[in-house]
């Protein structure tokens, strides 16, 4: 059974641009990983096509199949996370294994209020 | 309504069960197989063809395979020079899922199944009518369909009534993707 | 209708097959003669006289062809007289079964295509019946939008161009090609003294009306041999008028030296003029078909460039996101211009270059069946029905015409000129824009300018791809009937703290514009959008 987590600081989930977002990334496998990234990405979701932008990707250097890293994130300005009626924009932690075998996100909100930007 | 909480996200509908009609997945990969993986998914506009062909991925890759995809349509369509880099900078796929072949030009649609074959590459594609290549699997839609997918996307309490779905779905002329469209925007004014 | 037509066609052309297998018998040409008075229509025809033997029996026949006719051409008598000449061989064709019916030469089998006409409209009536009669499965219905008959099945778009092609060279050859190939080559040809035979106005009657041509036949002396034709010029076909021809017959009657021009390679073969004529223009018509029909094969045929950004052929939602296209997002610039010009996001000179475009093309196929129209009406034999038909189309063609001048005009509105302060805008701070509007000012009755906030998404819809909008902030900056308001000014204003900056991916964008709208009575409005860059707010000042 494999298990990934991704512990941010102070269970924080609401950050306001340029915070630095500091967190755990932990994994345990069955095999050994050939690779472990983290990503902070933003993606769109609703009615269009989706969109993606990975704003930063830190490789996990340990590669054993049990293991946890610490990680530090400084958050970019934008885009604000958002949601209007045909458009929302989502920021994830993303911890990767093997680019894609396995995955775990864990959603966050960037806006100056630390909430999500709402329009109707 | 926020975008990501439509019930009519695309997100939500692309993580939607695909209902094969007539056939199961072992049967319908048999079938692909009997035909070397170069056939057809016809189906009019909005009869599921695009979902069918992102369903049949995972499948293709768990029996061994290494399929690559490739879209086209009017308005992004694709040229041959594409075509074949898709194909070299991916030297171990062995299958190509191609959206929308009847809309490459007749050379280059002719060109590509030429180069695919002598290469021993399969070749599925998704198609209004037959003719490109042998029919696997025909999608059709109809208004059972209909309630099956509303099913799983919104709670018993909130489903459509019949005549109301009746009429969508004539409305938009049995084109299910249309109708799921509309109801996006019919979600997002009602519950503002 | 046109199952009656093929039905009599069908039976004609059977005989016509039917001579084909009948025996061919050596004949001795006892007279050949041309007559110059056989029809109205067509006025020049051989009567020829011939014996022949079959089955140990002499016969003797006067049938050239089967369903013989004349001809309007005299050269082409001419070339047959001398082909059978008295007290020469020849060889006819009996009919087996009943010997005393011979024929000299067969009809051609090419007349068999005649069918394919009213074929045409048994098919679009027999399919018109049948879609409108079959039944059909209201809840399994296999349908086929207009978009997929537009977009798909290429091998029916390449028929169709194919037939418009194949029509506009059918008709372009005989019309134009070989007429003008002629002029050339007769410049070489002989001027030669000439006398007038005869000369009169010949006229040819169909279902769209009489038409005329000039009929001028005339003799001549080219190496010690007399020869006679009948060419006017080289133009082919017939037309309605008879003013400018019956003219020239009668200068033809009057003229006392008249020469003719004489190809010395054949003497038969003569014209009088041989100068380009205003009629051979009208040949020029098929090119437009045959233009449409190669330009429609070509685009349908050719490679097409991609209009997409993405490097990739793929692009497909992974479960990780991980080995998805990652879109490219603008929202954020750390370089913030003092004041920028705005440019308009539309250009009128684009929509009426489009236009135009249409308009040319429509007008210029529906002018040639309105010329018939018009030329029916002219004569006094006007063909109703197609009058009747081409209405939509002209209405049409009316509104397109109507559609450039409207454009044109929009040429000559007055013009937003746009500089906003600063270039780009953070959220919850403010800016300005100052305007100028050059031109006619004075026409424009009402000037709003209004800041627009717009989500814009875009999808595939099977064939097309598909762009929705929603506007999420629409405020009125500012609105005048005051012409002195409205040739320069300046406004401020403010972009909310709490709404969201531009922001623009792939597919999905925030796009906020500043929208110049002017009402102008009985002349185009304007509506001008300029796009603006609102940035996230400042977080360096919140510092």
């Amino acid at each position: 059974m494999n298990n990934l987590s991704i512990e941010i600081q102070d269970n924080q989930t609401a950050f306001v641009p340029g915070e630095t977002l500091e967190g755990t990334a932990q994994w345990q496998l069955n095999e050994l990983p050939k690779s472990i990234t983290l990503n902070l990405l933003w993606y769109t979701q609703g009615k269009g096509t989706e969109d993606v932008g990975i704003a930063e990707s830190i490789e996990l250097g340990n590669h054993s199949s049990t293991d946890q890293q610490s990680f530090s994130i400084t958050l970019p300005n934008s885009p604000y996370s958002y949601s209007g009626r045909l458009l929302s924009i989502i920021w994830a932690l993303e911890l990767i294994i093997n680019k894609g075998d396995q995955c775990h996100r864990q959603e966050i909100t960037l806006s100056p209020t630390g909430q999500e930007i709402v329009t109707n | 309504m926020k975008a990501r909480d439509n019930p009519f996200a695309i997100h939500r509908l692309e993580q939607l069960p695909y209902h094969l009609s007539g056939t199961t997945w072992p049967a319908l990969l048999d079938k692909l197989e009997s035909l070397n993986n170069r056939a057809a998914i016809i189906g009019h506009h909005g009869s599921g063809k695009t979902t069918l062909l992102n369903k049949l991925k995972p499948h293709l890759k768990e029996k061994g395979h290494h399929p690559i995809t490739a879209f086209t349509n009017e308005d992004t369509p694709l040229t041959w020079r594409q075509l074949k880099d898709t194909l070299t900078t991916n030297p171990n796929s062995n299958i190509l899922l191609l959206d929308g072949a009847c809309h490459l030009p007749y050379l280059t649609w002719h060109r590509l199944k030429r180069y695919t074959q002598k290469r021993h590459t399969g070749l599925i594609v998704t198609t209004h009518n037959p003719g490109l290549l042998p029919t696997a699997y025909h999608c059709q839609t109809d208004i059972p369909l209909l309630k099956n997918l509303l099913n799983n996307l919104l709670p018993k309490s909130e489903l459509p009534i019949d005549t109301t779905l009746t009429q969508l779905y004539q409305q938009n002329n049995a084109n299910i993707r249309e109708v799921l469209s509309d109801l996006y925007d019919q979600w997002a004014i009602a519950k503002k | 209708m046109g199952a009656g037509f093929m039905f009599f066609i069908f039976l004609g052309f059977l005989k016509t097959i039917d001579t084909h297998s009948w025996q061919e018998t050596p004949c001795t040409i006892q007279s050949c003669l041309i007559i110059d008075d056989y029809d109205d229509e067509s006025p020049y025809a051989i009567d020829v006289l011939y014996h022949y033997t079959f089955s140990g029996k002499t016969y003797t026949s006067s049938t050239y062809k089967y369903n013989y006719n004349g001809t309007s051409d005299y050269h082409e008598v001419s070339n047959l007289a001398s082909q059978y000449l008295p007290t020469t061989q020849s060889t006819c064709y009996v009919n087996p079964n009943k010997p005393d019916t011979a024929i000299l030469a067969h009809e051609s089998l090419w007349t068999g295509l005649t069918i394919l006409f009213p074929l045409i409209f048994v098919i679009i009536g027999g399919g018109g019946i049948y879609f409108t009669w079959r039944k059909t499965d209201p809840e399994k219905t296999e349908v086929k939008s207009s978009k997929s008959q537009a977009g798909n099945n290429r091998k029916v778009t390449l028929v169709f161009f194919s037939i418009f092609a194949l029509v506009g060279l059918g008709i372009l050859i005989p019309l134009f090609i070989i007429p003008v190939k002629n002029i050339i080559s007769a410049r070489s040809w002989q001027q030669t003294p000439c006398k007038i035979i005869s000369a009169r106005l010949q006229s040819h009657s169909s279902d769209d009306g009489t038409t005329y041509s000039i009929d001028i036949l005339y003799k001549y002396q080219f190496n010690n041999t007399t020869h006679r034709s009948n060419r006017y010029n080289f133009s082919i076909g017939s037309s309605s008028g008879t003013s400018r021809k019956n003219a020239i017959i009668n200068s033809y009657r009057k003229e006392k030296n008249p020469v003719c021009y004489v190809n010395p390679d054949t003497p038969s073969e003569a014209v009088l003029n041989r100068q380009v004529t205003w009629g051979l223009l009208i040949g020029l018509l098929p090119l437009a078909f045959l233009a449409v029909g190669v330009i429609g094969i070509f685009y349908t045929l050719r490679k097409k460039q991609p209009k997409s950004k993405s490097s990739q052929a793929a692009r497909w939602h992974s479960k990780s996101l991980n080995d998805t296209h990652q879109s490219q997002h603008n929202s954020s610039n750390t370089f913030q211009p003092h004041s920028i010009t705005l440019k308009s996001d539309s250009s009128a000179i684009k929509k009426l270059l489009g236009i135009t475009f249409f308009a040319l093309f429509w007008n210029g196929i529906v002018s040639v069946f309105l010329f018939e129209v018009v030329e029916g009406f002219k004569n006094g034999n006007p063909d109703w029905f197609l009058t009747i038909f081409m209405i939509p189309f002209v209405l049409v063609g009316i509104g397109m015409i109507i559609g450039v001048f409207y454009y044109i005009l929009a040429l000559f509105n007055a013009k937003p000129q746009l500089t906003l302060t600063p270039g780009h805008i953070p959220i919850g701070t403010a800016g300005e824009i100052s305007w100028t509007i050059n031109g006619r000012v004075d026409s424009i009755q009402n000037l709003t300018i209004t800041l627009n906030g717009r989500e814009e998404v875009t999808y595939r819809q099977g064939t097309n791809t598909r762009t929705d909008k929603r506007t999420f902030y629409d405020i009125e900056l500012f609105s005048t009937d005051s012409t002195s308001d409205m040739y320069t000014g300046q406004i401020g204003f403010p972009i909310p703290h709490d709404t969201m900056h531009s922001f623009e991916a792939d597919n999905n964008k925030i796009i906020w514009s500043i929208i110049v709208k002017g009402d102008i009575k009985r002349w185009p409005d304007i509506d001008s959008n300029f796009t603006i860059t609102v940035l996230p707010a400042d977080i360096s000042q919140d510092q």
